[in-house]
């Protein structure tokens, strides 16, 4: 009798140990993320439960620092520096702009290429890819859509009569801007004058840009000039609001008083910006882009982050099986937009329940999802370079001011401008 | 007598000869370690073409062309003069007179008077920019609508291009002013009260006081506040940047650059075109413009020789 | 923003007691007093304000009801306790450290006379004019080589010895009059001796504007913290602060940030309170009487 007791206390005692042995044989890993902002981390730290429930010989923790997109490189630069690998973070997240800096320092191959996971789920799954490719080496995706729509007030809209869903082209866009001004003296969207910011949307759209999949600088192509010639005309036909403060309270009390009746701008437009209007709730809708000439496209991009993985740094490999599961995951990219609200730049994941049927409450629960659904297949590729920083700076000051006051022709500013970023390119 | 209760006094006397030379060792060592390598770092990738992590390749004088062939290192150049004169200018002169007028002994609540105006020094120039921003707003800001009030029409200080440097030099003033007026107001109050007096019973009026006595006694004073005031105005930074910039778009110089200041062109240079050796020549050529004002008001201030 | 026009009055007749000059000196005061403090009080009135209400224009000083929620969550939701506590360490070792060898190195530029002191007040001034942003990757190369990196004190220990501190410090002391000096150093004092006990005690002034300054610079500064440091327990002010701003894309924190905004300013307001009691006019100068 005792015997078989010790027997099944020994047995007991076995299975424990293996058990515990194969607990403790878990790989325990603690991942150092650059955030660009303190909002990154309590969604990172739920997936990372989840990716360690579906990983059980992985225990992941995230250690989490908030670092400014813009400054990203300039730490990175700093760590590289030493050589020291152990201060490598081991996923960063910089603005979109900020890959330009690591191409010009020559580093953007101290990066994972993704290219090869993103071509094994399917390039069109991805939208925005190119806006961090060298060399067609991939370095990062987009985090969310970033496609760009038209916001309106429904209400006032409905008031005069305008129904911004029927718009074909710019030109019912400026026809039903003037009726609305004569109604109500509103505007139908604000115009940055400031810079590149919005003009850069229209560019886009009509397949012009800054430059072009082989790197050559296309401002001076017909497109790109066609595009500042529609952004000089909603402003000479007096349909544009001109501020030089896009983002700032002026547009915001505008928007309240009902001075300005609608928007141009990205999918992150709202939760950034009219979300903090609570007297514009429920009123605003949101639809495609009018098209340039028929056919073309409705949609635009503006804005965009991505994360990279230094291929040095102690933890990359489990670093890119998290980012596999944060990006080529469409329930993980589901519950990103759930968490954020802003539309994924992942195809797949637009089939996900969360998504599909997603009803924007401040948008007057419109299901904002078949619009951006809509305007997945028409993004227009938004090419970076190295010099893309030297770009935006011309525009800034060598072009968008001087079209608004007359000073140039879109055509002249738009040649000067190439002629400029070429010699710089050049030398 | 005095009695030497410390140790230190027991250090023989031939000591005091090295004593300045200890009092400076800190500064020496911090100064070698921390400070002489990093600028001679810059000084030589001003020769290269480095970009912040592989070597850099030898190309002569050609940062050193290209920057002074660049309009818009110019254009930063000349705002830089124009914040100089402008707000230098008027922060020396007014911090002197409000500081003046808070020294006299009848005035009432010097206290909260020099607390209000020492505020704007204590505030994160992050968020005062914002709050600038609010009220240089064009069509509903706070100044604006002061203007507004008193007859004349809002004026777009942060989209015109005439308006960009004063905006910009008014968020500078405002944060200055009360420190200046501070150096100023300890220099008077190190002012030897009897030499005041006697001005006063020799029949000086105030005016005179002012001139042949008080400022005269304030030079060395005067030396540091102007010194420190021109090289932080030509280090003018931050200021547009949180006033042209936005949330999503990174810093900005204001309409057509009108407001671009040459730190503000240098870290455009280093940290958005990534061109670090490029941006270490600007620093240099900056440095040697602002070094000879500095000099020329250190000879004409008094810095060299006892001043006394 | 033209303070100068206000202040040109002719001065000095204040103490013949025209009534008309001094109530114009006084409208200037308070005039100017008004400029000044306005942005506060729009940054004060806006954190006592929900979200909603703080970008309403044109802006409404005098909020309708006081609302502290933006101060409770801001210490609540985020480590700001954390931040402060951060700063707070920072700026009493920089004082700590700078102080005393700026007050050092002032006195032995001003009162000594050695060889190469001019070259040495030359490469103090000219340290001056260095602007920071460039030395940001030298610099950690340095900090990283002697095991500095992530550390509080290497954040702080670059400055220990500012040259702006051992400027201003020279420049004051140099006004000093020298026989407060001279009478110790016939009664056999060492340098020290004056230092401990003229230079400082005579300096109190200076050396609190001096506190002043440097606690605001450390206060403020956010690049190399930012480069510097790898922790997030370790983050100073700056730091928690303007990354909370990039949060605004999400949802907007706008009266939190501004709540932290204004909590931030008391450490320097009391400081400079307390500073003003060495700024009575005569104090100075008692021990030559």
């Amino acid at each position: 009798m005792s015997k078989f007791k010790n027997g099944i206390v020994l047995g007991m005692i076995m299975v424990m140990s293996v058990t515990v042995i194969g607990f403790t044989q878990q790989k325990k890993v603690t991942l150092t993320v650059w955030s660009q902002d303190s909002s990154e981390a309590p969604y990172i730290v739920k997936e990372v439960k989840i990716f360690n429930q579906q990983h059980p010989n992985l225990k992941l923790t995230i250690k989490d620092l908030v670092i400014p997109g813009g400054d990203q490189p300039t730490k990175f630069l700093s760590v590289l520096a030493t050589g020291d690998l152990k201060l490598l973070p081991d996923m960063i997240c910089p603005q979109h702009f900020a890959f330009a800096r690591f191409v010009r320092a020559g580093i953007e191959d101290e990066f994972i290429n993704l290219r090869p996971y993103l071509e094994k789920d399917g390039l069109s799954n991805f939208p925005s890819y190119e806006m961090w490719m060298y060399n067609d080496a991939v370095y990062g995706v987009n985090v969310s859509l970033c496609a760009v729509v038209y916001y309106y007030n429904k209400e006032v809209m409905d008031r005069v009569g305008i129904n911004p869903q029927n718009f074909m082209l710019w030109d019912d866009f400026i026809e039903a801007g003037k009726k609305l001004k004569n109604a109500t003296g509103a505007y139908m969207t604000p115009l940055d004058i400031a810079s590149w910011n919005q003009y850069l949307i229209f560019a886009l759209q009509n397949d012009g840009g800054i430059f072009d999949k082989a790197g050559n600088v296309i401002l001076d192509k017909l497109e790109t000039i066609e595009a500042l010639e529609l952004y000089k005309r909603l402003l000479d036909e007096g349909v544009a609001w001109p501020t030089s403060q896009f983002y700032g309270v002026g547009t915001k009390q505008a928007y309240r008083e009902e001075k300005v009746a609608g928007c141009i701008m990205a999918g992150w437009y709202s939760g950034a910006i009219l979300s903090s209007i609570p007297e514009i709730k429920g009123k605003w809708r949101i639809t495609l882009l009018p098209r340039f000439k028929p056919g073309g496209r409705r949609t635009s991009k503006r804005g965009g982050s991505a994360y990279h993985i230094p291929k040095n740094s102690p933890n990359a490999e489990v670093a890119l099986e998290f980012w596999k599961h944060l990006q080529l995951n469409p329930k993980a990219q589901a519950r990103r937009f759930a968490f954020f609200g802003k539309f994924p730049g992942y195809k797949p994941a637009f089939k996900e329940p969360i998504v599909k049927q997603y009803k924007d409450e401040f948008l007057g629960y419109q299901k904002t999802a078949e619009v951006y659904l809509d305007a997945f297949g028409e993004l227009p590729r938004f090419y970076h370079h190295p010099y893309i920083a030297e770009a935006f700076d011309i525009l800034n000051a060598d072009v968008i001011s001087q079209v608004v006051t007359n000073k140039l022709t879109p055509e002249e500013a738009l040649r000067l401008a190439a002629d400029k970023l070429r010699k710089i390119i050049g030398r | 007598m005095i009695k030497s209760r410390n140790w230190i006094d027991r250090i023989p006397k031939s000591l005091p000869k090295i004593e300045p030379y200890l009092f400076l060792l800190p500064f020496f060592i911090t100064f070698f370690i921390f400070y002489l390598w990093p600028v001679l770092f810059n000084v030589i990738i001003t020769f290269t073409d480095w970009r912040g992590f592989h070597a850099g390749n030898y190309i002569g004088l050609k940062n050193y062309s290209e920057l002074l062939s660049s309009s818009t290192f110019r254009k930063a150049f000349f705002n830089t003069f124009w914040y100089f004169v402008v707000a230098g200018s008027i922060l020396l002169s007014s911090g002197f007179i409000v500081s003046y007028f808070l020294n006299i002994p009848s005035v009432r609540g010097k206290k909260i008077f020099r607390t209000i105006y020492f505020l704007p020094v204590a505030a994160s120039p992050v968020i005062i920019g914002i709050v600038f921003v609010v009220i240089y707003e064009f069509r509903y800001g706070v100044l604006n609508y002061i203007l507004g009030i008193l007859g004349f029409s809002p004026v777009n200080w942060l989209g015109d291009v005439k308006f960009s440097k004063p905006a910009v030099t008014g968020l500078f003033v405002w944060r200055m002013f009360g420190l200046i007026m501070m150096y100023y107001l300890v220099g008077l109050q190190g002012l030897d009260v009897s030499v005041l007096e006697a001005a006063e019973v020799d029949g000086a009026n105030t005016w005179q006081t002012i001139f042949y006595i008080v400022l005269p006694l304030l030079r060395p004073v005067i030396l540091f506040i102007s010194v420190v005031v021109s090289i932080q105005v030509f280090q003018i930074f931050q200021e547009p940047i949180v006033l042209f910039s936005s949330l999503f778009l990174g810093g900005s110089g204001g309409p057509q650059d009108s407001a671009l200041s040459i730190m503000q062109y240098v870290y455009r240079i280093g940290f958005s075109y990534q061109e670090m050796a490029k941006a270490a020549t600007a620093t240099l050529l900056f440095m040697c413009v602002i070094g000879g004002i500095a000099f020329l008001q250190m000879k004409y201030l008094g810095f060299f020789g006892r001043g006394r | 923003m033209k303070i100068s026009k206000r202040e040109k009055l002719p001065k000095g007749v204040l103490e013949n007691n025209r009534l008309i000059l001094r109530v114009g000196l006084y409208v200037g005061l308070i005039f100017l007093a008004l400029v000044t403090f306005f942005p506060f009080l729009w940054l004060v009135s806006s954190s006592l304000k929900p979200e909603t209400q703080i970008f309403i224009m044109p802006p409404r000083l005098i909020p309708r009801d006081l609302y502290i929620g933006n101060f409770i969550r801001m210490i609540r939701e985020y480590p700001f306790l954390t931040w402060y506590f951060n700063s707070i360490l920072l700026v009493a070792m920089r004082l700590g450290l700078s102080l005393f060898f700026c007050s050092l190195g002032g006195f032995a530029l001003a009162k000594y006379n050695f060889p190469f002191k001019n070259l040495i007040s030359l490469l103090v001034v000219g340290s001056l004019m260095i602007p920071f942003q460039l030395l940001i990757i030298p610099l950690f190369l340095t900090l990283y080589s002697l095991n500095l990196v992530n550390t509080r004190i290497g954040v702080i220990l670059p400055w220990a010895a500012s040259p702006f501190g051992i400027f201003m410090m020279r420049q004051y002391y140099i006004s000093i009059p020298d026989e407060f000096i001279d009478a110790a150093k016939i009664d056999g004092a060492t340098g020290f001796w004056i230092y401990l006990h003229i230079m400082l005690p005579l300096g109190k002034a200076a050396l609190g504007t001096l506190a002043v300054v440097l606690f605001v610079w450390t206060w403020i500064s956010f690049i190399w913290p930012l480069v510097i440091l790898f922790s997030p327990e370790k983050y100073p002010l700056p730091l928690g602060l303007t990354n909370m701003v990039g949060e605004l894309s999400v949802h907007p924190i706008w009266g939190e940030i501004l709540a932290g905004a204004v909590m931030a300013t008391f450490p320097v307001v009391i400081l400079f309170v307390f500073i003003q009691r060495y700024y009575i006019r005569g104090l100075t100068l008692g021990g030559l009487k």
